[in-house]
């Protein structure tokens, strides 16, 4: 048992008042210590919720209803507030999509990169500055000396971005989640994002969890992919196997539907057809059944098994089944 | 849970299921509107829902109320001043012989009335002039919510008294003061809310499709303000009820012998050492009303927090 | 693609500005050129896509066309009409020949009307129709961008993104317009719902022959929808090509970072391929660089990029671009 971090069936549901949106469905995966795993989905398929699950910072009314997750041999589920706060920013931290309120107005840039170092490494004030300047030179700021007793306001998205990279990594954590964390940006922005990202995998060997609706972003930083829909994973496998052989419909139709920037190519796009399923009344069957172009009746009355294509890679279809019909992925 | 059955599931489960049993577009969630949902949220809030009640049934009392009481709020018993409660008189007489129960509710009539009207006028008043002003913006703005910071600068019951001495005594005058100055507050709240939703696209659409500053404010702007608006007039009416019994109690309200609640308590006080029942029931009145509606402003507060709204 | 040569709109030169005031009085005056200088031709019939970063002035190019600001400088002609100058009420008649798209398909739709009034509002604005034709336009509309008439009771609150991003297209359709700008219509949609909404405003292109300004910073969706793509960077347009050109060979040396930046679904590609990485953020548009604004982050950056503002001329045969150094680069 070597995982970083082991989630089992989680399930986490949101009480409104309008009755129980169960946004993610027992999920479970693991995370090997200094892998990047990415986790895609699109709005509403209980990616982020399962992120913030991990970090225990579910906002009224959400609740975790069942399953474990295991971190470096610690259970979190049911972890006192007190200790949860001692795992926080310093052995998992997290980085969110928007970079603009996600850092206070009204202390320095310094100020909240300092903030984990004090409280968690116990530095003095003297030391963890110093420290601070080293981060944000390390994520590429330019006059980190000056810029480290600035305000947010005073720094442009992309650096603001770094910023919450440098506070993310300033306690050196085993895992680094990061949730969207280029959504908000430009491209070119964007691109000197990942290259950080993979420079900083590489360099201090800390698993990342990547939160992303965008399969291209994935494709550069990720060794292996989950799949969410409908608040649970339909696929999961290492990035190769996911983009050259995927099973899942969902998969197919998700890959599918990007532009091919590719020349030549103006060609109808293959959109997946119909929305997303309302999560205060999940259906019974597999989640991706009401768009599915293969679905059968099975689908719509009982949630699929997970079947293994390989040892790392499994799928929840019931077109896996012996039973089911041949169906050749359509591209 | 399932994986034994599995492999024992029969052929003809795997038939393709057709398209109309998919439902793609169905939508499963009840259609609740934003004021269902806000009414949702005030029921849940107890002292909110306490609130609302107590107006309720003073409204009530101060419509049918004095129905229930053979007496009138003007008929004086001379043999019978200054009675405790009674089973004859509820709440006992004053020092003319009056039975204060009616005269509690007649006062009832008189200060929800105030409360209530001048809030409409507020309303009406408060909320164009903030319309306006925060639609228009630039050099529109700046003229008119420098007006607005003038009335500000002074305590608004000074012009309320000052208004009332032009004026003269009499519920008439007290609505024209009380509306005349108490939409400045209104106006400051809705031109705010304007102002940040004007840069909405919503509005933007609008305007691409040609649709004029009336349609815009009146359809577009305006019932989207409808939140702040409401808790506004909510804690407005109080202050309004408020305003009136302390202009009754100096003696510059309705004059004698209509009864408002700050008439009957000034009217208490030259007795207070030898009938102080006299004073606890219009006092009492005055308080419930305040305490109700700050109840319920409260908790409308909380209802359409908007924030609080995925 | 049914392109033909007459030109719908046109632009002259077009300036917006913005001035803010600071200081108690108003002395300090500073201007935002969000739009400095853009001249081009959108054909009828033809998609025009117009890429940039944020803040780079394309969404305000948008808006201006459509006349929801005021005008700084330059001309809008309109097939043939100058409309730069018309007020609100000698600017209706053109309000039901160019409609507007927007971007956040939750904030587009006043949360308090129901679907029908909101695709119905244009017909009472213009006094298109009322009562039961009214009632059944409202739902023809509602079919034609994939919703069914009993949505129209209903309130916006209760749909997914990409069904209020069709709503907010049934409302633009309502006028039956001849140009549409379509201002990031998809940037806010899953990946999967993007697609159809770009297929969806195929189909309309192509049955109500729509001319379109497709604004959007995902740059592989505007190559997909557009006959040709222009390149914003601070407020100028630095190049402006048929789409399958300018991605087959950029020439302005901001194009070929842009375009390099985009990630790519495909990890045997992502591995190999070089990227260009630019150098710091983009300035501010309130104090731009002199000359070329691109300078600051251009690797080939010389003294005469500094001293001189780069003319937008034709670097090869229907292809535009603002650079000193067009020639000497590719």
């Amino acid at each position: 048992m070597n995982n970083i971090l082991e989630v089992k069936d989680l399930h986490t549901s949101f009480f409104t008042h309008v009755g129980e949106v169960k946004a993610v469905r027992g999920v479970s995966f693991n995370v090997a210590p200094g892998e990047a795993i990415g986790i895609v989905g699109e709005s509403g398929s209980g990616k982020s919720v399962t992120s913030l699950s991990i970090m225990n910072l579910l906002a009224f009314p959400g609740k975790i209803v069942k399953g474990s997750i295991i971190f470096d041999g610690r259970e979190l589920v049911n972890l006192p507030e007190k200790q949860m706060q001692q795992i926080r920013g310093n052995e998992i931290s997290m980085i969110f999509q928007d970079p603009m309120t996600s850092l206070n107005p009204v202390y320095t840039i310094g100020d909240q990169i300092m903030e984990p170092l004090v409280r968690h490494k116990k530095l003095s004030r003297h030391e963890a500055k110093k420290k601070a300047v080293e981060l944000l030179s390390m994520v590429g700021i330019p006059s980190p000396e000056k810029r480290v007793d600035q305000y947010p306001h005073e720094f442009s998205g992309g650096m603001r971005q770094r910023a919450m990279i440098a506070m993310a990594l300033s306690c050196r954590p085993k895992l680094l989640i990061a949730d969207e964390p280029t959504t908000a940006l430009d491209v070119t922005i964007q691109a000197q994002i990942l290259e950080l990202m993979k420079d900083l995998k590489e360099q201090f060997k800390t698993a990342i969890i990547l939160i992303t609706h965008d399969l291209g972003v994935v494709a550069e930083v990720c060794s292996r992919i989950v799949v969410m829909y409908g608040g649970i994973i339909v696929e999961e496998g290492e990035t190769r196997d996911i983009f050259y052989n995927p099973k899942h419909p969902y998969t197919w139709g998700l890959l599918k539907s990007i532009p091919n920037i590719e020349p030549g190519s103006r060609e109808r796009l293959v959109p997946i057809e119909g929305h997303p399923p309302d999560l205060l009344k999940p259906p019974a069957g597999c989640p991706f059944c009401a768009r599915c172009d293969y679905a059968m009746q099975i689908c719509a009355e009982q949630q699929p098994p997970y079947t293994g294509v390989s040892s790392k890679h499994k799928a929840a279809c019931w077109l896996l089944h012996p039973n089911a019909p041949r169906v050749e992925r359509g591209i | 849970m399932a994986n034994t059955k599995i492999a024992d599931i029969s052929a003809d489960k795997f038939r393709p299921l057709p398209d109309t049993e998919k439902k793609q577009n169905e939508i499963v969630r009840p259609s609740i509107t934003y004021w269902q949902d806000v009414w949702f949220r005030l029921k849940q809030n107890k002292r909110a829902t306490l609130g609302l009640y107590i107006i309720i049934f003073l409204l009530l009392l101060a419509v049918f109320g004095p129905l229930l009481s053979p007496y009138s709020y003007s008929d004086q018993f001379l043999d019978k001043q200054g009675l405790g409660p009674s089973k004859e008189f509820w709440f006992g007489t004053d020092t003319l012989g009056r039975d204060i129960f009616v005269r509690v509710l007649y006062g009832a009539r008189i200060s929800l009335a105030v409360g209530f009207l001048a809030s409409v006028i507020n309303l009406t008043i408060g909320v164009l002039y903030g319309g306006i002003s925060g639609y228009f913006g630039g050099r529109v703005d700046n003229i008119m919510m420098r007006i607005v910071d003038m009335f500000y600068s002074i305590p608004l019951i000074l012009y309320v008294i000052l208004l009332m001495v032009i004026l003269g005594p009499g519920l008439k005058s007290i609505f024209i003061a009380l509306g005349c100055i108490y939409w400045v507050e209104m106006a400051r709240i809705v031109r705010g809310q304007v102002l940040s939703l004007k840069e909405q696209e919503f509005v933007l659409a609008a305007r691409a499709l040609g649709a004029d500053t009336k349609r815009i404010l009146l359809r577009h702007l305006i019932p989207n303000c409808m939140g702040p608006i409401i808790i506004t007039v909510t804690m407005n009416i109080p202050k309004a009820i408020f305003t009136e019994a302390f202009l009754s109690f100096i003696g510059l309200g309705v004059s004698a012998p209509m009864a408002s609640w700050g008439m009957l308590a000034s009217e208490a006080m030259p007795a207070i050492r030898s009938y102080p029942h006299i004073l606890f029931f219009p006092a009492m009145a005055i308080s419930i009303t305040m305490l109700a509606f700050n109840f319920l402003g409260d908790g409308l507060r909380d209802a359409l927090d908007p924030r609080l709204r995925k | 693609m049914m392109t033909n040569t007459e030109v719908l709109l046109q632009l002259k030169n077009l300036k917006k500005y913005f001035e803010f005031n600071k200081g108690l009085f108003g002395q300090n005056k500073t201007v935002l050129k969000a739009v400095d200088d853009v001249s081009l031709e959108i054909k009828k019939g033809e998609t025009l896509g117009l890429v940039g970063e944020s803040g780079c002035g394309k969404s305000t190019l948008g808006r201006t066309i459509i006349k929801l600001y005021d005008v700084t400088g330059g001309k809008i002609i309109y097939d043939g009409e100058d409309i730069t100058g018309l007020n609100d009420r000698e600017m209706l008649p053109y309000r039901k020949k160019l409609q507007m798209i927007f971007q956040d398909p939750y904030a587009s739709l006043n949360s308090r009307m129901t679907v029908g009034d909101i695709i119905g509002e244009p017909l009472d604005i213009h006094g298109i129709a009322s009562g039961s034709e009214r009632k059944e336009i409202i739902h023809d509309l509602l079919n034609k961008v994939g919703l069914t008439s009993e949505h129209a009771n209903r309130y916006p609150h209760e749909f997914s993104g990409g069904q209020r991003q069709r709503i907010g297209i049934a409302r633009a359709l309502a006028v039956k317009p001849d140009f549409i700008v379509c201002d990031e219509p998809i940037s806010a949609l899953d990946v999967s719902i993007q697609a159809q909404v770009v297929n969806l405003l195929e189909d309309l292109q192509e049955e109500m022959g729509l001319t379109y300004l497709f604004i959007a910073h995902d740059l592989s969706m505007v190559r997909h929808i557009s006959d040709r793509v222009g390149v914003m960077y601070l407020g100028r347009l630095v190049e402006l090509a048929a789409s399958d050109e300018l991605y087959d060979k950029p020439l302005h040396p901001y194009t070929k970072a842009l375009l390099s930046a985009v990630p790519i679904p495909d990890p045997k590609l992502a591995g190999q391929k070089k990227r260009i990485i630019l150098k710091g953020d983009v300035p501010s548009p309130i104090n731009p660089p002199s000359g070329c604004r691109f300078r600051t982050r251009c690797r080939f950056a010389e003294e005469i990029c500094r001293e001189a503002v780069p003319e937008f001329k034709e670097a090869e045969p229907g292809r535009f671009a603002a650079c000193h150094l067009v020639d000497k680069i590719n």
